[in-house]
């Protein structure tokens, strides 16, 4: 080996990290952002769904790092991801509410079946056969998991047949709301203090466990914050003390106490 | 450079030496990517115009500057090198110039820079001595059949995600064992004589 090859191997390395140290120089600057962007992305779904037409949830809290675009963007985050990332932010004084999945059926294996179903372990796959699948409920929780495996937290458990949120590990990402085709899984504010566990209106379904619109709820509510709305029956969060007495009074175990007094 | 060459070259890179199933590379790139087609499709974008790029430039670089001075042992070095330089200094352009393509590109660099098929297709295209505009085309087509393989084992995941799969083969298990499987179809394609 010669001294001037060695000489010219150095300088080639030489010259290539000098290249990198110059390209690294010129995109350097911006860390200061993409740092941002990383607190701000949490605020996000993490679905990369593109729908707020940026590549997805990173590039669009890039985007918002850099003013480039609007809070309200997100549609699977809608009003929740506003919030968070003005928060985020430093725009609002006050932490905006959190949020948890909640699903809104108590049948699983119970409730009552049209035929037995043999195919694939996925809700979407079974929602797609006649009659919307084998349950006859037609909002009824499929109870395949679809859900549970999507939950990136294992938040999700099958107990029976039908999903059930552990309100402890949910971090709210709600990447379950949009994998049921059922539309059944819902985002309540962690605060909320009972929920009917029962997505039917006007008594549409066979179940022994979903809602028959009896009203005792409603009149037992000393806080007046239950009412029934387009056939359903629903909970008005602010009025709510968190007494439990809808749960307590509801003969088909429809209503669930979602946190303790 | 006459068609045949290039039928050749594309054969060879697509189906008889196709980096994923035969020679193992990028491997994890295709089952990270095959998340969804929209990862895979920008993966094979950057990796076709990079590797389009490196490959010919080290093949140069390597018959000029290394070959002559018996610096051989200079060429992994300068393949990395050459290939940190053209995607730092492409996605500063891009940054700069096509605003529209880094956004949509950008979530993919992390999933590039790890990329094995894309050394793997730099060193293979330099060892096989092609001329320049063959290694570029060699490069080219190697990542178009990383492109193959991984929209072919997407369609296999997607089954395999419906499927009721014991659960201590269930994710990343299964995918391996998948893509073996793809691999053994691949390796029909060793009967044909080419080179």
């Amino acid at each position: 080996m010669s001294l001037s090859g060695l000489l010219i191997a150095a300088l080639l390395l030489c010259g290539m990290a000098g290249v990198l140290a110059a390209l690294a120089l010129l995109s350097g600057r911006d860390e200061q952002a993409s740092a941002r962007a990383e607190t701000l992305a949490e605020a996000l779904p993490g679905l990369d769904c593109t729908r707020c037409g940026h590549a997805g949830c990173l590039a669009y809290a890039m985007a918002v790092a850099e003013g480039r675009a609007e809070t309200d963007r997100c549609q699977p985050g809608g009003e929740q991801s506003r919030l968070e990332l003005e928060h985020r932010l430093g725009r609002y004084e006050v932490e905006p509410e959190k949020y948890v999945a909640f699903v809104r059926c108590a049948g699983g294996l119970a409730a009552p079946q049209r035929y037995a179903y043999d195919g694939p372990a996925a809700c979407a796959a079974a929602a797609i056969l006649p009659g919307g699948g084998p349950m006859e409920c037609r909002v009824g929780c499929l109870g395949l998991g679809s859900c549970a495996r999507s939950c990136p937290v294992g938040a999700i458990d099958m107990v029976d047949g039908v999903a059930r949120v552990n309100r402890d590990k949910c971090n709210g990402c709600m990447r379950c709301i949009s994998v049921c085709p059922r539309h059944i899984i819902e985002a309540v504010p962690r605060s909320a203090a009972a929920r009917p566990a029962c997505a039917a209106s006007w008594m549409a379904t066979p179940c022994d466990f979903g809602c028959d619109l009896c009203g005792k709820c409603v009149t037992e509510c000393r806080a007046g914050a239950i009412s029934i709305k387009d056939g359903a029956v629903t909970v008005d969060d602010a009025r709510c003390t968190g007494c439990g007495r809808c749960a307590d009074v509801c003969e088909r175990g429809v209503f669930q106490r979602l946190r303790n007094r | 450079m006459s068609v045949r060459t290039v039928v050749t070259l594309a054969l060879t890179a697509l189906f008889l030496e196709n980096f994923v199933f035969t020679r193992f590379l990028g491997v994890r790139a295709v089952i990270d990517a095959s998340r969804s087609l929209r990862l895979v499709f920008m993966n094979g974008v950057v990796m076709i115009v990079l590797v389009g790029a490196a490959a010919p430039l080290v093949r140069l670089l390597d018959e000029y500057l290394l070959m002559p001075r018996g610096l051989e042992y200079l060429r992994l070095l300068v393949s990395v090198g050459v290939l940190m330089i053209l995607s730092m200094g492409g996605e500063e352009l891009m940054r700069r110039r096509l605003p529209g393509f880094y956004d949509a590109l950008h979530a993919a660099q992390p999933m590039v820079m790890t990329n094995t098929a894309i050394l793997g297709a730099v060193l293979l295209a330099n060892q096989e001595n092609l001329s320049a505009p063959q290694a570029a085309l060699f490069g080219i087509f190697g990542a178009l059949g990383f492109l193959l393989a991984a929209l072919l084992f997407i369609g296999v995941r997607e089954r395999i995600d419906m499927a009721d799969c014991p659960g201590s083969f269930r994710g990343f298990p299964i995918a391996l064992i998948t893509l073996g499987l793809l691999s053994m179809a691949f390796m029909g394609f060793t009967g044909l004589r080419l080179w």
